[in-house]
């Protein structure tokens, strides 16, 4: 891949905080601490994966991209231009915003979107959900379920609207015999592609993979990654694949985010994450890999304690208590994301000495 | 694929139609539903066609029995009066078949009403939850704490008494039953992830209850209601006996039992001797009842969606 693909989605500074009310008065009391302050951009035309364990936040940060959950805060720039967003991050960091500034800012950021254009905006985002059983209406025709964004959308009517479901069935594998059948008359496979018919048909240049594959058979996981994978080099589509299944991420995208209670500890091309893990994190997710040779012997990276609590995130390195190798100032300083090669970047304290 | 899984599915008809023959077909396999069926078209007869069964003497108010004199002693079934007369002469069969006109509609706009309220406000609470929920779902408290009686009572108090106000009574305190269900449906799916895919599309807030929501979680309330309309109809004509109804003479079952109830006990050498002041018009309220029980039961057959083929 070449470095300087233009960017699509450029996150900075997201948050998503749950508050959590007690007491007779419902007083505010505390947070938690879903999504703590992540920087991340997403390249135009790539697959950027989105690990982490259970509950690390990633499906929050997802779901906060498209609006589905209310950010707390941060911005989340959609197909701007670099330029504009150093302009308008450099007056964000200098505070004190001049109404100029912030119509401006309301235009670029889309978790600032209102009415119109956001739902203009939902043409151009779209997301496939886990479970399709759960993702689809019962009681509608896979005809209405695949056609209902053109309809909110009002992009087509009568029989273009027709024309349109059905060349999207037939992209996704299905035909048109299908059009009129309930969703509980196919297969978990065929759902989830239903479900991916209806994220395309609005031509959008985004689609939230939030582990689209996780609650499918084996055998029929591959299918449904392959499918992803040709849409995606067809139509030049974006993907952000959140899953926990690290094969998975291997095998579809270019570029893995490693997520770890609500922040990334680790960014890197596929390859270069895989052959040269840098976070003790990323490590020990990696060990947990299943080897299909017994004899290799690999040693795998057992971690001790659980996830900590989000409401209360423990000081420093996030992941200090857990931390094999962890050392004073990781209970005390907080590190950020350094770039520790080309395309590679980590949040540790003692990444060089481990490499 | 399972393209053929669906050996059942009959030539090219549309899914929707197929869905209603499906279900007509389990609503008529239960030899209850049939009785039920036959009890209320029977009625729905009698009240379609009243004016010629029973021909009204003064056509612009039908709903008022002719009375044959002023006797207060009600007379047995004879040939001018096949089912006997009330006190004052009324005469019990012409009231029981007008009678059946103003049944329908107090079982039916009753619940309807109900229905229409009662889903509206549970769809807001359920939908939007928070401090809407909150403020609904209290006001709905209160409504349940109120007693039927003394509601009645002060209804009837502050407009008068008579067949509106009962309706009246029955509204204000029977939509509660349905916001609490209808809410309770809701909660299940609200965060379903179709409702998400939905508004990941831009839906409006109306849409999704329309399109999503409302689809999912109607039928259970569409059961209660229909349980209910029997239940309804006793209510009203408990009210009515207790005197809270319309005048006397006036087509209106509940009503004409509470004509009757100086009549109940005969004499003490013939205690039955007015058996048909109470037993006609009290058997006819019962078989409504009972017909709408039985439709309400094949209602829950068919729609309940646990106890559905899948």
């Amino acid at each position: 891949m070449s470095k300087k693909t233009e960017n699509l989605i450029d996150i900075r500074g997201l948050k998503k905080y749950y508050p959590i009310h007690s007491g007779v008065f419902r007083k505010h009391t505390a947070d938690v601490k879903a999504v703590d302050g992540i920087d991340l951009t997403i390249r135009k035309g790539e697959c950027l994966g989105l690990v982490g364990e259970s509950g690390c936040g990633k499906t929050t940060m997802g779901k906060t991209i498209l609006r589905l959950h209310d950010s707390t805060d941060g911005r989340v720039y959609f197909d701007q231009s670099p330029e504009k967003i150093e302009e308008l991050e450099a007056k964000v960091a200098a505070g004190d915003l001049d109404a100029a500034t912030k119509k401006e800012l309301s235009q670029a950021d889309i978790l600032s979107y209102k009415g119109l254009s956001l739902k203009e905006l939902r043409k151009s985002i779209q997301i496939v959900f886990q479970d399709p059983s759960n993702s689809l209406n019962p009681r509608m025709l896979v005809k209405n379920i695949i056609a209902e964004p053109l309809m909110i959308q009002g992009i087509l009517k009568g029989k273009e609207l027709e024309d349109r479901v059905v060349e999207l069935l037939e992209t996704v594998g299905l035909s048109r015999q299908h059009l009129r059948r309930y969703p509980h008359e196919f297969s978990g496979g065929q759902r989830q592609r239903i479900a991916v018919a209806r994220a395309l048909a609005t031509n959008p240049k985004f689609i939230l993979m939030d582990e689209p594959t996780s609650a499918l058979d084996v055998s029929v996981q591959a299918q449904i990654l392959n499918l992803l994978k040709k849409l995606q080099d067809e139509y030049e589509l974006t993907y952000l694949f959140v899953t926990h299944h690290l094969l998975v991420v291997k095998y579809i995208s270019q570029r893995v985010a490693v997520m770890y209670l609500g922040e990334i500890v680790e960014l890197s091309e596929t390859e270069d994450l895989f052959a040269r893990p840098l976070h003790p994190y990323t490590r020990a997710l990696l060990s947990a890999i299943p080897d299909p040779n017994p004899e290799n012997g690999t040693e795998k990276i057992i971690l001790t304690g659980d996830v900590p609590n989000p409401l209360n995130p423990p000081t420093g390195c996030r992941f200090h208590p857990r931390c094999p190798y962890a050392t004073e100032v990781c209970r005390t300083k907080e590190p950020v994301l350094e770039s520790a090669g080309e395309d590679h970047q980590v949040a540790c304290h003692r990444w060089k000495e481990m490499a | 694929m399972s393209a053929e899984t669906n050996a059942s599915r009959t030539g090219n008809q549309h899914p929707r139609l197929q869905e209603f023959l499906f279900s007509a077909k389990r609503f008529l396999k239960n030899p209850l539903t049939i009785v039920g069926l036959t009890i209320i078209m029977a009625f729905a007869i009698v009240a379609i066609f009243a004016p010629v069964i029973a021909p009204p003497e003064k056509p612009d108010d039908p709903f008022q029995i002719p009375h044959d004199g002023w006797m207060m002693e009600p007379q047995p079934p004879s040939l001018e009066h096949p089912m006997g007369t009330l006190p004052q002469q009324y005469d019990i069969f012409y009231g029981l078949v007008w009678g059946t006109r103003n049944a329908f509609k107090i079982g039916l706009l009753i619940v309807l009403a109900n229905l229409v309220i009662g889903v509206l406000l549970g769809a807001i609470a359920g939908y939007f939850g928070g401090v809407v929920d909150e403020v609904i779902m209290r006001v709905t408290d209160m409504f349940y704490a109120m007693p039927f009686l003394v509601v009645a009572m002060a209804i009837v108090v502050v407009i008068g008494k008579g067949l509106t106000s009962i309706v009246l009574v029955l509204i204000v305190l029977g939509w509660r039953t349905y916001t609490r269900v209808i809410r309770a449906e809701i909660l299940l799916i609200r965060d379903k992830d179709y409702i998400q895919a939905a508004r990941a599309s831009g839906a409006s807030h109306m849409s999704i209850i329309m399109r999503h929501i409302l689809p999912n979680s109607i039928f259970s309330v569409l059961i209660v209601a229909s349980m209910n309309i029997g239940t309804t109809m006793l209510s009203a004509a408990a009210l009515s006996f207790l005197g809270l109804g319309s005048d006397i003479g006036y087509a209106d079952w509940g009503a004409m039992v509470s004509e009757a109830r100086n009549w109940i006990v005969g004499p003490a050498n013939a205690r039955l001797q007015y058996w048909f002041v109470v037993f006609i018009p009290g058997f006819v309220i019962t078989l409504f009842v009972l017909g709408w029980n039985l439709l309400g039961d094949a209602a829950r057959d068919v729609f309940d969606p646990k106890q559905r083929r899948r």
